[in-house]
């Protein structure tokens, strides 16, 4: 049991940082951006373009990649949220909008890269270190820790900075922050660069081990989201306890009951947590948003 | 205002649409001109998607050899035209890109599909339209056993490949406890089961045979179940991606096992992907670019010469469908459906790429040679050939 849970932690902590990035949205700007998961493929692309295509080293890698998508996330809070927000449009032609992108953004990756999975190996090793029946090779150790320390960084950043207290502000009250001189329109285009960075450190994680494809958005991109509705959407805790908790789920699911149910595991869950829990596993009541 | 958010409600219809629009490259279309004597081959395959390098290889060696038949006049005088559709490896895409190309581009006759749900998708479309379907890369066993007249596969027979992997696992290696880990769709379930029968026929103890999802990307808990069972062997029954990632956890697990895998995931990119995870690996295939066999040879000198790259099983034998279509359309000079699928049911006396082709009653080709090899280095080397039974 303890092998199957340990399993569940590195891809646990994929979920967590994309769960954590849809949430942030959701907070901050009050809109779903279905584009989230396409962050993780762009990410992953892009180190592996630059490590690989262009060997500029790992690190380079990491932080162009990181910068790029958060580009990448300004660019669809200032062409799609911007205007149709100006415009009143409902949340939900905002959602759909995100949805285009998200086609979008996986056909121009298809047309980039090809169809074809890639290989972006990282720059540890991936051999096994054995502790009697449990195994775990540096590579699992390396996402999960990077993970983490992105999570605390990205608390600190909520909690101390001048930005972050507005973001916070923004997502308690839009209307009162607003009344009190913070800039909305800044604190949208920090929701959604930040986000899409957090979606690019999980597609760079995550690619040694799915291996990096164009379509590679979708199943994380929906496994982050059914993680941040478990946890709690809009809620950066619960999101992240949320990303482990589904994580290791599915490590145990598949390893104990049959992989082939895997998913109805995880979807049969979803449904259950939105019927008898609305506001999410770990959250004790909907009182404060990020 | 009014008008302000029509404009920008415009907008977003644009941008849908422009997604949908690009979803949609890749396919291709074209009519052929209604001039005599031209019989139009529609080709589905997986160009794009999990299974991509199989559909483009599958696609680059039929456009050769139609390309060659016209240039030599080897169907008599009939000239071949053929149309490809994408289906992504996604049945309910392969069956509508098979009566796509049944209604619109007019096919005489179906090359479809790699993957064996697409097929069988597939099937239904080319039975009900009454037109001759010819697999060359599903091996999937249930296709030949419908009773459907109109399919004929150039791929190996699924249960020719389990047979020949489990005994050869059994004499050569010595192994006694097997599991199998296969691909939860009808290609998968077809090799589990073939595989159990082999392990049962060959006294060889069968102690895992979990599944997985085609696009899952973490196998770790049922290698763990795998690895408790205590299993020598695993037996992959699946696709290339799947088996270069399962290859990659076999080896972060730490898991002392033989892997082997049938034809299906043949292709040169496990060998990328798996790394030197995937080294040893033992597969069973039709066709090795290297083998020292003349026909062998001859296809490989003209396909590098084209496409500067190897081709890969799948294309060989998609190469060798055209050349059987050709005899075919040749012999009964008639591109009326029954006649073809009769003229490819008497088959005989062509020299291919992968045997010599001869159909059963099911539409099997019982004339394949089988080849048994192993990744080493950066290639597949062959262990040793069976030729049919």
């Amino acid at each position: 049991m303890i092998r199957y849970i340990l399993n569940g932690l590195p891809i646990g902590a994929i979920y967590a940082l994309v769960a954590l990035s849809y949430s942030f949205i959701y907070a901050a700007s009050g809109v779903l951006n279905w584009s989230q998961g396409d962050m993780v493929m762009l990410g992953a692309y892009i180190g592996f373009t630059v490590y690989q295509i262009l060997n500029l080293g790992f690190v380079p890698a990491f932080f162009i990649s990181m910068l790029a998508v958060a580009i990448v996330g300004i660019g669809i809070q200032r062409f799609i949220l911007r205007p149709l927000r100006k415009s009143n449009a409902p949340a939900i032609n905002v959602t759909i909008a995100t949805l285009g992108a998200s086609i979008i953004i996986r056909n121009l990756a298809l047309m980039i890269w090809g169809p074809d999975a890639q290989l972006f190996p990282f720059p540890v090793s991936n051999k096994p270190i054995s502790m009697g029946s449990l195994s775990i090779t540096p590579q699992d150790i390396l996402i999960v820790l990077i993970g983490i320390l992105l999570m605390i960084i990205f608390q600190y950043f909520l909690k101390k900075s001048k930005e972050g207290k507005a973001l916070r502000a923004v997502a308690q009250d839009r209307y009162a922050a607003v009344l009190m001189g913070i800039d909305t329109e800044q604190s949208d285009r920090s929701a959604f660069g930040l986000s899409a960075a957090i979606g690019a450190v999980a597609g760079i994680l995550i690619a040694p081990i799915f291996f990096v494809t164009f379509n590679m958005g979708a199943g994380i991109g929906l496994k982050g989201f059914v993680s941040a509705v478990v946890g709690g959407l809009g809620s950066v805790p619960g999101s992240i306890a949320g990303g482990f908790f589904i994580g290791i789920v599915e490590s145990v699911a598949g390893g104990k009951i049959s992989s082939g149910y895997r998913d109805a595991i995880t979807y049969t869950l979803l449904i259950l947590v939105l019927w008898l829990r609305p506001t999410g596993l770990f959250l004790k009541k909907r009182k404060q948003k990020v | 205002m009014f008008m302000r958010n029509k404009s920008r409600i415009s907008a977003l219809i644009v941008v849908i649409t422009i997604g949908l629009v690009l979803s949609m490259t890749g396919c291709s279309g074209g009519n052929t001109p209604s001039s005599e004597k031209v019989l139009t081959i529609g080709v589905v395959g997986p160009e794009s998607g999990g299974s991509a390098q199989l559909g483009q290889g599958q696609h680059n060696a039929i456009q050769l050899a139609v390309d060659e038949i016209n240039e030599q006049k080897l169907a008599g005088e009939w000239k071949l035209v053929a149309v490809f559709e994408d289906d992504e490896g996604n049945p309910t895409k392969s069956s509508s890109a098979t009566n796509k190309l049944i209604q619109e581009s007019k096919a005489n006759i179906i090359i479809a599909a790699i993957n064996s749900s697409a097929t069988l998708a597939d099937m239904v479309v080319t039975e009900r339209a009454g037109i001759p379907q010819i697999t060359p890369g599903s091996t999937g066993a249930s296709i030949t056993e419908q009773g459907n007249e109109w399919i004929f596969r150039t791929a190996a027979n699924d249960s020719f490949q389990a047979d020949a992997l489990v005994k050869h696992a059994k004499e050569e290696l010595g192994i006694t406890k097997i599991a199998t880990f296969t691909s939860a769709d009808d290609y998968g379930q077809s090799g589990a089961n073939l595989l159990k029968a082999a392990a049962e026929k060959y006294g060889l103890e069968l102690v895992a045979n979990p599944t997985y999802n085609n696009g899952d990307k973490d196998f770790k808990p049922q290698l763990m179940s795998i690895k408790d069972g205590g299993a020598e062997g695993v037996f992959l029954w699946g696709l290339y991606t799947e088996a270069a990632l399962i290859s990659n956890q076999v080896q972060q697990l730490g898991l002392d096992v033989q892997l082997f895998g049938a034809s299906g995931m043949a292709a040169q990119k496990l060998i990328e992907l798996g790394g030197d995870a995937a080294q040893g690996l033992i597969l069973t295939q039709t066709f090795l670019p290297d083998a020292d066999i003349p026909e062998v040879q001859e296809f490989v000198q003209k396909y590098t010469e084209k496409y500067d790259m190897d081709p890969i099983p799948h294309g060989a034998q998609a190469y060798d469908t055209v050349y059987i279509i050709a005899n075919a359309v040749k012999n009964t000079d008639s591109s009326n459906p029954e006649e073809l699928r009769d003229a490819l049911r008497n088959t005989e006396g062509l020299n291919l790429v992968t045997g010599s082709p001869k159909f059963d009653e099911k539409g099997n080709d019982i004339g394949k040679r089988l080849l048994i090899t192993e990744i080493r280095g950066d290639k597949f080397e062959l262990i040793k050939a069976i030729e049919a039974k």
